[in-house]
């Protein structure tokens, strides 16, 4: 028995053959080509419908899930899924706001259901999640928090090795590895990525996204830093800009290449943030600073004392307020390996000096 | 295990669905690719400057049926060999990036589905669902699903053929089929 072009491009286990997600579907379809060779192009027409689709849906989905109130987003979105939609509640949002009120609940119990089994079996929650900029709920299927003063590796589905620093926090989500390789990244975590063409590899952090197919890289989107970056050491990735209503290619990072986003955001106004894209940076010893934190080096290249602060915060776990405002704004550059808050402080003290008070977990810093 | 064995594994039965598909029987496809497959051990390939493996496998494999044609024991013209072309899921892959055209063509024949297609083509290829779980999901019958599906694509190609279409899409979507 043969199957017709139709009746291919709707099978699931040939889906994962056209993706190669599955060795024992492309196992199947491997014997069902020897067995049946005259199939091949009826084959390769089901798997070029298959791949295009996906494409097109992951493109589409991408550009529209910035539109806030695009009427054409509702397009690609299916039922159960949250939107908002600006009018007045007469009779027909109202049943809609309701429906939408049963699919939310939904979601939650599902997580809530979820999170039971993962709260047994694994070190990670699940909880759905709101992505800033999107107006659909995405839905993670898990979640890997570090502390403060902490760092984890993981190997994902697919083969991918992440290594998270301290305080962050990547949410997966749900259907990764096999329907999308969509991951969400507050904080820095360092990724070699496993190869795969046909399901990119894409991290969301605040206000952009980096996109890969195979390749390993570096990105740090701490909420409370002032830059956001990611550096490139190996392939390729293309960094997409969140712009209201599509993202959009902002560059492609070559090897040794990294993208900084300068967050300009102030309370009284808003101004566009400040994008480049400059070369990674090497120590004395030729060792890369924007990855020196995976073999526990601290490595300062002519920083501020605040955002030193963050830095320090995260990897001893301390709460550091600094009361003159000269101070934060001095700039250090030094490398530390394997010392204690005390010892570094100390150093620092030479170069410009401070005084500062440490008590229990708070470190208070004056001129 | 080397690289080749790898190849062989993943693009045997492939070959010799080509070596078919120009009129070869399954037995001579079978010997064709084994002794192709030696042939390459014998050679020194450089396995890291060959960024789609696929694609190398495929086009090395075409020389070979050329060469038995040159060597008298003809079937399929060179020109004919020559010219086939299946494209590797990378370099659909990559069409696709670089064509917007081709993605725009597909998205508007998807919109002008009913959105009961719609729905199921969604959650089947964007969300990544089986048909099972969409059944769970959307509580429709299995059979619902299924027709939903089987029509939604149906009606896809078809709206893919009316279109007016650019060459280019025409080329890439419909290259082998009438």
């Amino acid at each position: 028995m043969t199957y017709t072009l139709d009746e291919l491009v709707i099978n699931d286990s040939f889906i994962a053959y056209c993706t190669a997600q599955n060795e024992q579907d492309v196992q199947f379809w491997n014997d069902y080509l020897r067995e049946h060779p005259r199939e091949l192009i009826t084959m390769e027409e089901a798997k070029k419908l298959v791949l295009s689709l996906r494409f097109m849906l992951q493109q589409k989905q991408n550009e529209l899930s910035a539109e806030d109130y695009s009427t054409e987003h509702m397009l690609y979105v299916a039922d159960g899924r949250t939107n908002i939609t600006p009018a007045l509640p007469d009779k027909s949002t109202m049943y809609r706001l309701k429906r939408k009120t049963i699919a939310a609940a939904a979601i939650l119990l599902l997580a809530i259901g979820a999170s039971f089994i993962y709260f047994f079996t694994r070190e990670s929650k699940v909880q759905p999640g709101l992505d800033p900029g999107e107006t659909h709920t995405t839905v993670f299927s898990e979640k890997i928090l570090s502390r403060a003063g902490q760092r984890k590796t993981i190997v994902l589905a697919d083969g991918t090795r992440v290594t998270l620093n301290a305080a962050s926090t990547l949410s997966l989500e749900e259907g990764y590895g096999t329907a999308n390789r969509n991951v969400y990244l507050a904080g820095e975590a360092f990724f070699d990525v496993a190869h795969n063409k046909t399901l990119p590899f894409i991290v969301h952090v605040a206000k952009y996204k980096v996109k890969a197919v195979g390749t390993k890289f570096n990105v740090k989107a701490y909420a409370n830093d002032e830059y956001s970056e990611t550096s490139l050491l190996e392939g390729k990735v293309q960094i997409l800009i969140d712009k209201g209503e599509h993202n959009v290619l902002y560059k492609t990072l070559e090897v040794n290449q990294k993208f900084v986003l300068h967050r300009q955001e102030t309370v009284t106004h808003k101004v566009d943030d400040d994008l480049a894209i400059v070369p990674l940076s090497f120590g004395d010893t030729s060792e890369n600073i924007e990855t020196a934190w995976m073999n526990d080096h601290l490595i300062f290249d002519d920083l501020p004392l605040s955002e030193i602060k963050n830095i320090l915060e995260r990897k001893y776990g301390v709460r550091i307020n600094i009361l003159n405002n000269t101070v934060a704004q001095c700039h250090y550059s030094a490398s530390f390996q394997d010392e204690s808050i005390g010892a570094i402080l100390k150093a620092l003290q030479l170069s410009y000096p401070f005084s500062y008070k440490i008590n229990g977990t708070t470190i208070t810093i004056d001129k | 295990m080397t690289f080749i064995d790898t190849w062989y594994n993943n693009f045997s039965p492939k070959l010799q669905a080509i070596a078919c598909h120009f009129g070869y029987i399954k037995q001579e496809a079978e010997d064709i690719v084994q002794s192709f497959f030696l042939d390459l051990l014998q050679k020194n390939i450089a396995i890291e400057e060959i960024k789609n493996h696929e694609a190398y496998v495929v086009t090395a494999f075409k020389r070979k049926l050329i060469d038995l044609h040159r060597a008298q024991k003809r079937k399929g013209s060179i020109e004919e060999i020559e010219s086939f072309y299946i494209p590797s899921a990378q370099e659909i892959i990559e069409e696709l990036e670089r064509n917007q055209e081709l993605v725009s063509r597909i998205a508007q024949a998807y919109k002008k589905l009913p959105a009961r297609f719609r729905r199921v083509i969604y959650m089947k290829y964007y969300q990544g669902y089986s048909t099972e779980k969409i059944v769970t999901q959307t509580g429709l019958s299995p059979q619902t699903v299924y027709n939903n599906l089987s029509k939604g694509i149906q009606h896809l190609r078809q709206h893919l053929r009316n279109e007016p279409l650019v060459s280019k899409l025409a080329s890439f979507l419909f290259s082998f089929l009438p």
